[in-house]
């Protein structure tokens, strides 16, 4: 290794450690259950979609709507899409998409989530959620509880939500 | 020769070593915000909402704390949870700070936010968490107050068993002691980045 190459590695590192030391939190987007993502195993398995983290956020007191986020990877060769969803935890299970205009939130109900072939498609915080409506009782911490997933080509999953703060 | 060249790259290494040195000065000493500083601090209209049943509530009734508030609704079941519990995670991580804080969850949506409503909502997230709503002329006001913006969509209502929703502004004002306006913090930051912010604007004395 040549002195000049010492030299260059040393500043790198002085800048890298800089980068460390200074970080005072990050502005990513809510990564909510982002650190179990890879922990959990996937749940459901039906001709190429399978899912992964599935969770849904305690229920605030009096809070009658609540919200299940996942992810759907999509393993098989054709493009599918998540069309629907039913829970018994609630009274109606619409697919529900957050956006964000210049800092102002909205919320709407949406006909299909698209998993492209080989890909796929992510239920997360400010983005797109399984909507529980008029849930039958307050969300629990820990609790679990099984949702259906109706994909547009490979049918009905079923798979188990696990309630967390975030 | 050979000794001269060893001295002349000892010499490039330290200078290497000061500039990266500087460098890191230079970082770490104004480590900008997370959220978008009101610079100057802008002083903030009163706020008043009568909150139906429920205590009246009054901006300038908070003076001597901060106040940090969101605009939202109970029915919304993933903006308003999300950044409430982030803020509840803030508050716990603030340590006895907390108490010089108080945080406000203003309803834009008073025809299904009952002030019971609201009151056990917001307590979910924190003893410091209070929420409120209005007339919605105050309801305006408030908005207004701190150019936020909100929605009802009431033609949804028939195309979703939720009923209408609402899109409203996803910031959480920072408001200091002095009722001004400090700092603007958009929906997305992290609780850790949240609490960077509040600790460098709040500080130990402040």
């Amino acid at each position: 290794m040549s002195n000049r190459t010492l030299l260059t590695l040393g500043t790198l590192t002085i800048l890298a450690l800089t980068a460390a030391a200074c970080g005072g939190g990050s502005t990513d987007a809510p990564s909510a259950g982002e650190s179990a993502a890879n922990a959990t195993a996937p749940v459901g398995d039906s001709a190429g979609i399978t899912t992964a983290d599935v969770w849904a956020r305690k229920s605030p007191m009096a809070a009658t709507m609540g919200a299940v986020y996942l992810r759907i990877d999509n393993h098989g060769a054709v493009d599918d899409a998540l069309i629907g969803a039913a829970a018994a935890v609630a009274h109606t299970v619409e697919i529900h998409e957050t956006t964000n205009e210049g800092g102002v939130m909205s919320m709407a109900k949406v006909d299909a989530i698209p998993v492209p072939a080989g890909g796929s498609a992510e239920l997360k915080p400010g983005g797109y959620h399984v909507m529980l409506i008029d849930v039958t009782a307050p969300l629990k911490l820990g609790e679990r509880f099984p949702v259906t997933l109706q994909f547009e080509k490979a049918g009905m999953i079923t798979v188990e939500a696990e309630v967390r703060e975030e | 020769m050979r000794i001269e060249r060893r001295a002349r790259w000892k010499a490039a290494r330290l200078s290497a070593l000061t500039v990266g040195a500087v460098l890191a000065a230079a970082a770490c000493a104004s480590p900008a915000f997370h959220g978008v500083e009101a610079d100057p601090p802008t002083a903030v209209a009163d706020v008043g909402l009568s909150n139906g049943t429920g205590p009246a509530f009054r901006l300038s009734d908070r003076k001597g704390m901060w106040v940090l508030l969101f605009f939202g609704y109970t029915n919304c079941p993933d903006v308003c949870p999300l950044t409430l519990s982030h803020i509840g995670t803030v508050l716990r991580d603030l340590g006895p700070t907390a108490n010089r804080v108080a945080v406000v969850f203003v309803s834009v949506d008073p025809d299904r936010d009952t002030p019971d409503r609201l009151a056990q909502y917001a307590a979910s997230f924190g003893p410091q968490v209070i929420g409120v709503t209005g007339e919605r002329a105050e309801i305006d006001a408030a908005v207004e107050a701190f150019g936020a913006r909100y929605e009802l969509h009431t033609d949804e209502a028939a195309t979703s068993a939720a009923g209408y929703s609402v899109s409203h502004s996803g910031d959480i004002f920072v408001i200091d002691p002095e009722q001004r306006l400090r700092l603007t913090i958009p929906f997305g930051v992290a609780p850790d980045a949240i609490l960077s912010d509040l600790r460098r604007l709040i500080g130990p004395s402040g």
